[in-house]
């Protein structure tokens, strides 16, 4: 039963989450040479130790993973697929407790892992309160994630659209664009993926670009983080595409003229880079000069487009289209060294404009 | 009213569909065909959700030369329709009369007509099958479409609703000259049998029956 679970549950939120993993593995073990990765990371759980407001960010964002995994079982409850898994609750209290356990701590391994490291690091520095409080918040995380899952195997929770009803009212609207929708799918239903990525983005842009001084100033790196960001908006345009490959399908037989059909996308993908365009219109003039603010979000905003349209060439298995991201990803920061960004946003842009027009006709999501 | 010239579709070099010509005039056609036979797949090339080689036409608006005013004279429901969860009924109205366009009252008197009101706010989310498959009708109606393409309509919905929707389909053909094209495997109800000609889709082909 436990190879069942562990396939249906487990196994597909770390397949679904692969661009999330990848991200987070090149940040945290790709950007440090691999002889100095102990040191890297030592630094890193060493600044926990030191500074509270640090390590909250850190636990705050240990919550936000762990939403997400509680988030991803109630919808994987909800599908029609999993249906057999009810059965689950012929199970004692006690077993369906202990097996929600290993489920939640399953999905949990990665921060667990991380947690006992820097449990073992507060230990080994005598700070004996963190040594402490790691352990006991994953502990409970992991608790509370079991008993809201093993609730909702009993029917004592509402599904995964009505947990959230409180927050989600709707209101009679008179007008639904449709950027609006994809807008609040990525809110509603893409809560964590949308928040992980858009603060991954935000951290990184604040904090290297806060350091530039007139006398070295160097874009390369913060760049090549921000470049990281963009990377990670593949997973969103590919989660939004399945959406529209399925329940707004009904989008493609309406009377919609081509050029309005990619402005929706352009505006969405204008509101997408809004808290990126925050940070930076908040560091400008001083410490990044107005050009490089309009190249960064020229690049960016040209890369979604482009990344939007590629998904309307061919239907991308999410491996596929990683990869491609990936070699766009390998252009971009080429021309950063070479300082062609500006160019290369340009032609993005008209890439990008080109396949959406010849592909969106073409396009089949179920030709497979 | 609908006329394909040369369509064909195939999937990964599988041919599905192989009509050389079809000429149909305006009024009801039940489309029948075994288990895949292509007449999922013909509703939604005729849709304009698939592309295809050949052409196809309604009225004088080509899908090839003229994709927005095609699409303007047709409406689709697909057999098993799907929404976002978020999206309550009276959004999906509120993004299809944008759209659509539809003449002063006839949203509410759809809404009327296929009992959907007192669950209009809810979200798609709670909705059964039978709840979305009746808010996919209303939605197919909305404005004055010259053919509306239904994909298995009959299924999922209780006998009550069937019995309005082929009144409804009997009024807008009579008052609006509106067309129908629609498959199905059940027995075509009573009402319709005078007015609808039966199609058959058979080796690749549609045929008259």
């Amino acid at each position: 039963m436990n190879s069942i679970v562990n396939k249906t549950l487990v196994g597909s939120f770390y397949r679904q989450n692969v661009g999330f993993f990848l991200l987070f593995f090149v940040l945290f073990f790709g950007v440090v040479a691999p002889s100095e990765q102990l040191a890297y990371h030592y630094s890193l759980i060493l600044g926990m130790l030191e500074t509270p407001l640090f390590l909250g960010l850190v636990l705050f964002a240990w919550l936000l993973y762990g939403l997400k995994t509680s988030r991803f079982l109630f919808s994987a409850l909800d599908e029609p697929e999993a249906n057999f898994l009810y059965k689950l609750a012929a199970l004692s209290r006690g077993r369906q407790f202990w097996l929600c356990m290993a489920i939640q701590g399953l999905l949990l391994l990665p921060v667990w892992a991380y947690s006992i490291a820097v449990a073992g690091v507060a230990v080994y520095r005598h700070v004996y309160g963190t040594a402490l409080l790691v352990p006991l918040y994953m502990t409970v995380m992991n608790i509370a994630g079991a008993i809201c899952l093993h609730r909702r195997l009993q029917w004592r929770l509402p599904d995964s659209g009505r947990q959230w009803a409180f927050f989600l009212r709707q209101r009679r609207r008179t007008m639904l664009p449709y950027w609006s929708i994809l807008l609040q799918y990525l809110l509603k239903e893409e809560k964590a993926l949308a928040a992980g990525v858009k603060l991954f983005g935000c951290t990184v842009l604040y904090l290297l670009l806060k350091q530039q001084g007139p006398d070295d100033y160097d874009l390369r790196m913060p760049f090549l983080f921000y470049s990281l960001s963009l990377f990670g908006h593949a997973a969103i345009l590919y989660r939004c595409r399945q959406l529209e490959n399925t329940r707004l399908l009904f989008y493609r037989a309406l009377p919609v003229p081509q050029s309005i059909r990619f402005g929706q996308y352009a505006i969405f993908y204008l509101l997408l880079l809004l808290p990126e365009t925050l940070v930076l219109g908040w560091l400008t003039p001083h410490p990044i000069r107005v050009t490089d603010t309009m190249t960064f979000l020229l690049s960016g905003y040209s890369v979604l487009l482009l990344m939007n349209s590629i998904l309307y060439t061919a239907p991308f298995t999410n491996r596929v289209f990683l990869r491609i991201c990936l070699l766009l990803f390998g252009i971009l920061y080429c021309c950063v060294l070479g300082k062609d960004l500006i160019e290369l946003s340009v032609l993005f842009l008209v890439t990008a404009t080109v396949l959406f027009f010849r592909g969106y006709a073409r396009y089949e999501a179920w030709a497979k | 009213m609908l006329e394909l010239y040369q369509v064909q579709k195939s999937y990964g070099g599988e041919k599905i569909l192989d009509i050389p010509n079809l000429q149909l005039s305006a009024g009801v056609y039940w489309l029948r065909g075994a288990n895949g036979s292509g007449k999922t797949t013909l509703l939604r090339l005729l849709a304009g959700l698939l592309p295809f080689t050949g052409e196809v036409c309604v009225g004088n608006h080509s899908l090839r030369k003229a994709p927005v005013a095609y699409r303007r004279t047709i409406s689709w429901a697909d057999a098993e329709p799907l929404y976002p969860g978020f999206l309550s009924g009276d959004d999906l109205i509120t993004f299809y009369r944008k759209i659509q366009q539809p003449p002063a009252g006839q949203i509410d008197e759809l809404i009327g007509h296929f009992g959907v009101k007192s669950w209009l706010s809810s979200r798609a989310a709670t909705w059964s099958s039978g709840m979305t498959k009746k808010l996919s009708l209303v939605l197919a109606f909305i404005g004055r479409p010259s053919l509306i393409l239904l994909d298995e309509p009959l299924i999922t919905l209780d006998q009550d609703s069937t019995d309005r929707l082929i009144d409804l389909i009997v009024d807008y053909q009579r008052l609006y000259g509106t067309s129908f094209f629609f498959s199905s495997h059940q027995a075509i109800p009573e009402k319709l049998q005078q007015m609808t000609h039966l199609l058959e889709l058979k080796e690749h082909s549609l045929k008259r029956v």
